[in-house]
């Protein structure tokens, strides 16, 4: 688990990275003007419940959440600003990896969750300015989707109608059609029927594409947020 | 080549370039098988302004970076440049997925015309785009069409020979990717089009082959992705970008979805197999109708003048032949492959065909094929000719022999009037009905064996679920009209050939001295008199000519009379599994090969036998 440190009234406190998801995913419920109940955490937070509720206690014992209502919690100002400063790290760090680097949109936003908690400020700080001298501000710059990588799973685990993108497609050399198509990691898809038998159809692109049940369980795909 | 224009038209599959090809080419379009493949191109002349332009229809792709053969067809014609300017057909619908192809197409800078189809359903679904972009965009003129109208065709020829500019789009790829082709161009000195198919199939085992590997599996290691996969994504990338920012989308109501009733389980797959008892029971009737229509025509004004003719012997032998074979061929041919295609050709483009695979996917399993699998099975009980010819439309070799193999072996029209003809009406329906049951379960146990033992890899179906829309009749005719003479082309002349050696055979009294040697081993193995193996004989022709010429050969049309029950349904079971006619053989030769059409004759001619043999054994 990686630890990271911040300075508040002079004391030195360890937050986790779940700790600072968690921060984060508070903020992005009240900014959505939701109060933040556990259901609520639970959902964006692909994590067992225990260490969630170990996570909730410990950040109450920081003084970083309170209590509010019967199940909700509320960011305190310290906590708001650890929250804040988690969200601009990923921001700054996906706007870097998608618009200097060149990765996918996806790939940067995974991993800019990962590498979010183990950066310093002043590196982040650094980025920034680098990025604004170099005129490539993001769109959506502040925003974020990520607390959670939604959980991948094999597409046909998905009902019907759900919005999915494909997280990836196994053994893409016997399966050339399929990136032809457009089945490629990243993709917005659509189950648009399955049958019993997880024969799927498939809405790509906007157009309907048919795949017997051993085809659709070489695909992975996620919840689109 | 010729010193001629050569235009080609290049897409996705079911973009409209049939339908174009069609419009602008006038009548004497040329099927041509292109060497060394089962790929058929079509090729056509244009008049335009008193010069002659040849059009070719190449075969519907969705990428140039493929193994399949039409993919690989469609490359080697734009490596060597053999076309001198390019056509390519948009779906205005689906116009992101098309231009995946266009940008790969663009790579090889042969002088191109975009056009644009089908952009009044696009203007349907509230789709508007802007054609001056798109073309400042792709660097060559884009014209928008409506080919299901004829609209704006014309303009397509005027474009064509007028010039057009080489496309200068291009993808900038991964800098990994560009910097790999960049080194390969200046080392081989080779295009960029060249060095970016050289790291998606490094073929071959020459320098530029081994460099790209070295290249591409460096660039996989850093990346995760293969080279094809990465430049794969980039064009995806590149093609949602274009089609974002030359596409304005408007709200339209939401239309009714046909595919809520079509694609479900239920009603689904009742509406399919209601379907597929339709098509059998029109084949039943109409088929059988005018089969007889047309049997007793050739009967009543071919064959008694000729006969009143009393020409000489052999004279009299080999016209006789002709005209039974013209009458075999014509029997097929009309009522059974033309009402086929027609219904065929209705579901086709409809749309529906794709629906129906997809349902048929799971029981077409079990014979290691896929739900297209299910076309050519259906079209198997009325005539094994169309159905061989529809085995074109599976996508692997594998399944096409295993498909082939099974079509063989189920009954057709002819079969099941040898079955109704001599198992019904002198034994019982229940035996009738027996006589299947033993057809289907070797059917289905070859299928089982086969789907094990057929070399090949088995993929899945990826299968794009065409358009529903309502077909054009003339369109609907015109494609059964095409295939039925292409059936006619290969059918008839072996039908004539073989028809006319049994005549001379039969003249010179090879015939009967074949039944005698038969006669013991028949006797020996079926239990069958020698002139019940000749009648088998003749069932090559045409099945239910075995049925004809046994009644003809016994001298009475009351079989029970010479034959016991077990040898009528033992020779019913032998004609219905013995060796396919001899059309079906030739489609077999030219679907899939000598080597299989002979070892599936071999292979049906041992099964009738045995199974023959231990029937015998068993009933007596």
């Amino acid at each position: 688990m990686a630890y990271y440190i911040i300075y508040d009234s002079d004391t030195l406190y360890m937050q986790t990275s779940l700790e600072e998801d968690l921060l984060e995913t508070i903020l992005l419920i009240q900014q959505d003007g939701e109060v933040p109940t556990q259901e609520r955490i639970l959902s964006h937070l692909s994590q067992p419940e225990a260490s969630i509720s170990t996570a909730l206690e410990q950040c109450m014992h920081l003084d970083l959440i309170i209590p509010e209502g019967s199940s909700g919690y509320h960011l305190t100002p310290a906590g708001r600003r650890a929250a804040e400063m988690v969200a601009r790290k990923h921001a700054v760090l996906e706007c870097f990896l998608k618009e200097t680097l060149g990765l996918e949109a996806e790939a940067a936003s995974r991993e800019a969750c990962l590498l979010e908690h183990d950066i310093s400020e002043e590196t982040i700080e650094a980025l920034d300015s680098f990025m604004q001298s170099k005129g490539g501000r993001c769109r959506g710059h502040g925003r974020r989707s990520c607390p959670t990588p939604q959980e991948s799973r094999p597409l046909i685990s998905f009902p019907e109608g759900e919005p999915l993108t494909v997280t990836f497609v196994r053994c893409p050399g016997r399966h050339r059609r399929l990136i032809d198509l457009g089945v490629i990691e990243g993709e917005p898809i659509t189950i648009r029927r399955k049958l019993h038998n997880e024969a799927v159809v498939i809405s790509v692109k906007g157009c309907d594409i048919a795949l017997s049940p051993e085809v659709a369980s070489e695909i992975h795909a996620r919840r689109r947020v | 080549m010729t010193g001629r224009l050569s235009c080609a038209l290049i897409g996705n599959p079911s973009v409209g370039k049939s339908l174009i090809f069609n419009h602008l080419t006038g009548l004497g379009v040329e099927v041509s098988n292109y060497p060394g493949t089962t790929v058929d191109l079509m090729r056509g002349n244009v008049c335009f302004q008193r010069e002659m332009i040849e059009l070719v229809d190449l075969p519907g792709i969705y990428s140039l970076e493929g193994e399949s053969e039409e993919e690989t067809l469609v490359r080697g014609i734009l490596n060597r440049k053999e076309v001198d300017i390019l056509i390519a057909v948009l779906d205005a619908t689906h116009l992101e997925r098309n231009l995946y192809l266009l940008l790969q197409v663009a790579e090889y800078k042969i002088p191109m015309v975009v056009v644009l189809n089908m952009v009044d359903e696009a203007e349907k679904f509230g789709i508007e785009i802007d054609y001056d972009l798109l073309s400042e965009k792709i660097g060559s003129p884009v014209i928008p069409t409506v080919a299901s109208e004829g609209k704006n065709m014309e303009a397509i020829i005027d474009l064509a020979t007028g010039n057009p500019s080489i496309p200068t789009i291009s993808v900038p790829y991964d800098h990994h990717v560009e910097a790999a082709a960049r080194s390969l161009t200046k080392v081989f000195g080779i295009e960029r089009s060249d060095a970016l198919q050289a790291l998606v199939r490094p073929e071959g085992s020459d320098d530029l082959a081994d460099s790209a590997q070295g290249l591409g599996a460096e660039i996989e290691k850093r990346h995760n992705m293969t080279p094809h996969q990465i430049i794969a994504t980039n064009r995806h990338n590149f093609s949602h970008a274009l089609a974002e920012e030359v596409t304005r989308l408007h709200s339209r109501p939401p239309r009714f979805d046909l595919d809520t009733i079509l694609t479900r389980a239920f009603p689904g797959i009742p509406i399919l197999i209601a379907l597929i008892i339709v098509i059998l029971l029109l084949v039943f009737t109409a088929g059988a109708f005018f089969e007889d229509l047309i049997v007793s025509f050739f009967d009543l004004y071919a064959i008694e003048p000729f006969l009143a003719l009393n020409l000489p012997g052999i004279a009299s032998a080999i016209g006789l032949s002709v005209i039974i074979a013209l009458q075999a061929g014509m029997g097929i041919a009309f009522p059974y492959v033309f009402i086929f295609y027609l219904v065929i050709s209705i579901i086709e483009d409809s749309g529906y065909l794709t629906r129906a695979a997809f349902l048929a996917d799971r029981s077409m399993h079990r014979f290691g094929m896929h739900g297209q699998g299910i076309i050519p099975m259906v079209l198997g009980f009325g005539c094994s000719v169309p159905a061989l010819m529809s085995v074109r439309l599976l996508a692997t070799r594998r399944e096409r022999i295993i498909a082939s193999v099974l079509v063989t072996m189920i009954p057709c029209s002819a079969r099941t009037v040898v079955i109704s003809g001599i198992v019904a009406s002198f034994i019982g329906l229940a035996a009738a009905f027996s006589v299947y049951a033993i057809v289907f379960l070797l059917v289905f146990a070859t299928g089982i064996v086969l789907s094990k033992v057929t070399p090949g890899q088995q993929f899945g179906m990826i299968l794009e679920m065409s358009a529903l829309r309502v077909p054009r009749p003339d369109m609907v005719v015109k494609k059964a009209w095409t295939r039925l003479s292409e059936f006619l082309f290969i059918a008839m002349p072996l039908l004539l050939v073989s028809s006319v050696f049994l005549g001379i055979f039969e003249y010179l009294g090879l015939v009967s001295a074949f039944q005698d040697i038969i006669t013991p081993y028949s006797e020996a193995v079926l239990g069958l008199p020698g002139f019940a193996a000749t009648a088998l004989l003749f069932g090559i022709l045409r099945k239910e000519m075995a049925f004809e010429t046994l009644a003809v050969l016994a001298g009475t049309a009351d079989l029970s009379a010479v034959l016991s029950g077990v040898q009528l349904y033992i020779f019913a079971v032998v004609c219905v599994l013995f060796i396919p006619c001899i059309s079906t053989i030739a489609v077999l030769i030219r679907e899939i090969g000598k080597r299989w059409a002979i070892l599936i004759s071999l292979y049906t001619v041992a099964l009738g036998i045995i199974v023959g043999a231990l029937l015998k054994i068993g009933m007596t």
